[in-house]
């Protein structure tokens, strides 16, 4: 799910080069046929140097960490605006502000679930709402 | 160019060059999809071995996490798994020591796992074999294609099988040489054909989801008795470090 | 990222994490209808795994929430599509889960009392031993310990056994369980902070039946809140920003009257009442401090509440 402006870069990044690239094999075509050997033009060598860099800005752009939706409905932004901590207590810290860690599992013990409790919780809450 | 070129029937390309990769794909689909219709559900593990294995690992476990218990709790495990490591009661199956080795070929389990392999090889061999048999048959002697560009003559070898002409320009192929290129080139065209990015990422995350447990009973693993054994040793020589010694100090200095 | 995958990934979590099994019934009402909405509006454009992995998720919201009719259709595109004959165990848990949850105890127990090797819904059947409308929970202590001779790695089953023990006093055992967990992975900073508590709780049940101010006994109880304080400690250490665990800590600072009890015998000449002591003024500053910067008022509330119980 890449996000539209990267994609814009991508185009332009790949374009510039594929121009410049076209750009240098005609001038070797032409000094070819004319017998002249010289250097290549300087905007050519420009242009190729302003895709690459397009084109790795477009990168950085499409690893961009997302924010991300607490489980009360909050929107935060992670940390971090690009790539994700390694050590453990950083890496960590984003799931907690979600409202649940790693181990939830351990906490939730879901296939151990008292369906038919939990539905009666359930049921007693909606009653004291209404009246 | 010294040599003239050779001029090749534009029809080659829509009767041969291009049936042979067509026919080819097709193949490779039928296989991956009846392969994928053979191949056994997962079997249940019988849940005595399953024990077994768990509770070897959970001696593993204790010996390479025993630091997050005290002094106390530590004697009284490591009472507890040497004792029950030395006895019989976590063996899948209790065996009989004076019996004689039995042979792993007769074992059921082993047959089952024999079987697959080879299931899965001839589904490998056997349509390859019989798509070379076509091309050979039909187009044997074939040059079909150009390539557009210049190589060297190393690659005549590769390029060339099938047709007994020393002088030929390398970039001519014969038949049975673009039989060959499509046989390794086309698995890229395969899993873009089956969506396999999926299923290769599903792979990793059941990878990641299952914890490895030793191999026990298996064909060519070790017997259980002695596994246990080893890690009941090992266990009696452990020595015990707590990760609770030190710790206000350490906590107040990572604040500090 | 879009709105729409921001909200894909928090269902994706919170199905996966199993949170859900914990949430007030407010809560649970408004996941559902967010993501009854959710699934309407953007079902078509989600892969088969996110879809169905969904499914799954408002199968168990819809239960909860009393939408039986929508749990029996998510159920029931869950099975069209991996089969109802197929050997799935997650298949036939939810299924069985299901019969439990509109009254058919007894076809559920059917449903998950077939083979001894299908271990997922063994582990279901413990749950058969719970017994509704009362805090006799013996007997589903019994199966729990049972099955857990059968599967000893399964950590979710030590959870809720120690859970189960904590329910009911046995706070030594709960411990146990819980290290039993910590044995086979020694990172898991929420269950050290559950040793901690529950060493707490032992000494709290411990200090009710305190009739003397003998020195050996007082030792003992020192013993039980050094040993709650280390895991604490350890909960922190793993993860900084751990608030439950610093204020874990920063009750047992301030723990008037034993403390009083324990300057005396400090005073007394004994070394490691006075070690013990120094450290719980450091700390005191130390966590005090540290839950200022973390949490909210509101917050250390509830969490002191969830302490008391």
């Amino acid at each position: 799910m890449a996000k539209s402006s990267t994609l814009v870069t991508y185009f332009v990044g790949l374009l510039l080069l594929v121009h410049s690239g076209y750009s240098s094999y005609e001038f070797h075509k032409l000094s070819a046929i004319t017998h002249q050997s010289s250097h290549l033009p300087i905007d050519i060598l420009v242009e190729t140097l302003v895709g690459i860099i397009v084109i790795v800005i477009g990168g950085f752009n499409s690893i961009e960490n997302s924010s991300v939706l607490t489980f009360d409905g909050r929107e935060i932004q992670p940390d971090y605006k690009y790539l994700k901590p390694i050590e453990m207590k950083d890496s960590v810290k984003l799931i907690e502000r979600i409202g649940t860690s790693d181990y939830e599992e351990l906490e939730s013990r879901l296939p151990f679930i008292d369906i038919v409790g939990k539905r009666k919780k359930y049921d007693e809450w909606v009653k004291s709402h209404q009246d | 160019m010294s040599t003239p070129d050779l001029l090749l029937d534009p029809q080659l390309k829509y009767w041969v060059l291009l049936p042979i990769s067509f026919v080819m794909v097709l193949v490779g689909l039928l296989r991956s999809n009846i392969t994928y219709l053979l191949q056994p559900g997962p079997k249940l593990e019988e849940y005595k071995a399953i024990r077994e294995k768990q509770f070897l690992r959970r001696a593993a476990c204790f010996r390479q996490n025993n630091g997050v218990l005290t002094t106390e709790e530590f004697e009284n495990r490591r009472q507890y798994l040497i004792e029950k490591l030395n006895s019989t009661e976590f063996y899948a199956k209790v065996e009989d020591p004076n019996a004689e080795s039995t042979n792993p070929l007769s074992d059921p389990s082993t047959n089952d796992a024999l079987m697959n392999m080879a299931k899965g090889n001839m589904m490998n061999y056997i349509p390859q074999t019989l798509i070379m048999a076509w091309v050979n048959y039909f187009f044997a002697g074939f040059v079909i294609m150009k390539l557009p560009f210049p190589l060297t003559d190393g690659f005549k070898q590769m390029l060339q099988t099938g047709i007994e002409t020393p002088n030929l320009n390398v970039r001519y192929v014969s038949s049975i040489s673009w039989y060959f290129v499509n046989l390794f080139g086309l698995r890229p065209i395969y899993s873009l054909l089956m969506g396999d990015a999926n299923a290769a990422a599903e792979l990793v995350n059941q990878q990641q989801q299952q914890q490895p447990l030793p191999n026990i009973g298996g064909p060519g693993g070790p017997k259980a008795s002695k596994l246990f054994q080893a890690e009941a040793e090992n266990i009696q020589i452990l020595t015990h470090k707590s990760i609770f010694d030190g710790i206000v100090d350490r906590v107040l200095d990572q604040h500090a | 990222m879009s709105d729409t995958s921001i909200a894909l990934n928090n269902f994706l979590l919170l199905g996966s994490s199993g949170a859900f099994a914990n949430f007030e019934p407010e809560q649970l009402l408004s996941n559902h209808d967010k993501l009854e909405q959710f699934l309407l509006s953007n079902g078509d454009s989600l892969s088969t795994l996110e879809l169905y992995s969904l499914y799954e998720l408002q199968f168990y919201l819809a239960l909860l929430t009393k939408h039986d009719i929508e749990a029996k259709a998510m159920l029931d595109r869950l099975v069209d599509q991996f089969g109802a004959n197929a050997k799935s165990q997650r298949l036939k848990l939810l299924q069985s889960i299901y019969l439990e949850a509109i009254g058919k105890r007894d076809e559920a127990l059917a449903l998950v009392n077939k083979s001894p090797n299908e271990l997922k819904l063994a582990r279901r059947l413990v749950t058969f031993g719970r017994k509704a409308d009362s805090n006799d929970n013996e007997d589903y202590i019994s199966t729990l310990t049972y099955y857990l001779d059968l599967q000893p790695t399964d950590l979710v089953t030590w959870s809720e056994l120690g859970h189960e023990y904590s329910k009911i006093g046995h706070y030594d055992k709960a411990i146990y369980c819980f290290k039993e967990i910590l044995l086979q992975d020694a990172l898991i900073y929420p269950i050290f902070y559950k040793v901690g508590l529950n060493y707490y709780y032992n000494f709290l049940q411990e200090e009710k039946n305190l009739k003397t101010e003998r020195k050996d006994k007082l030792l003992e109880l020192l013993n039980i809140l050094i040993n709650s304080r280390n895991n604490y400690l350890r909960a922190v250490e793993i993860f900084d920003d751990y608030t439950k665990a610093w204020v874990g800590i920063y009750i047992i600072t301030q723990l008037g009257s034993f403390n009083d009890k324990l300057k005396k015998l400090g005073d007394g000449g004994i070394k490691e009442v006075k070690e013990y002591l120094e450290y719980n003024e450091k700390l005191s500053k130390l966590s005090d401090k540290r839950i200022q910067e973390l949490a909210q008022p509101e917050e250390y509330a509830k969490i002191l509440n969830d302490i008391k119980k």
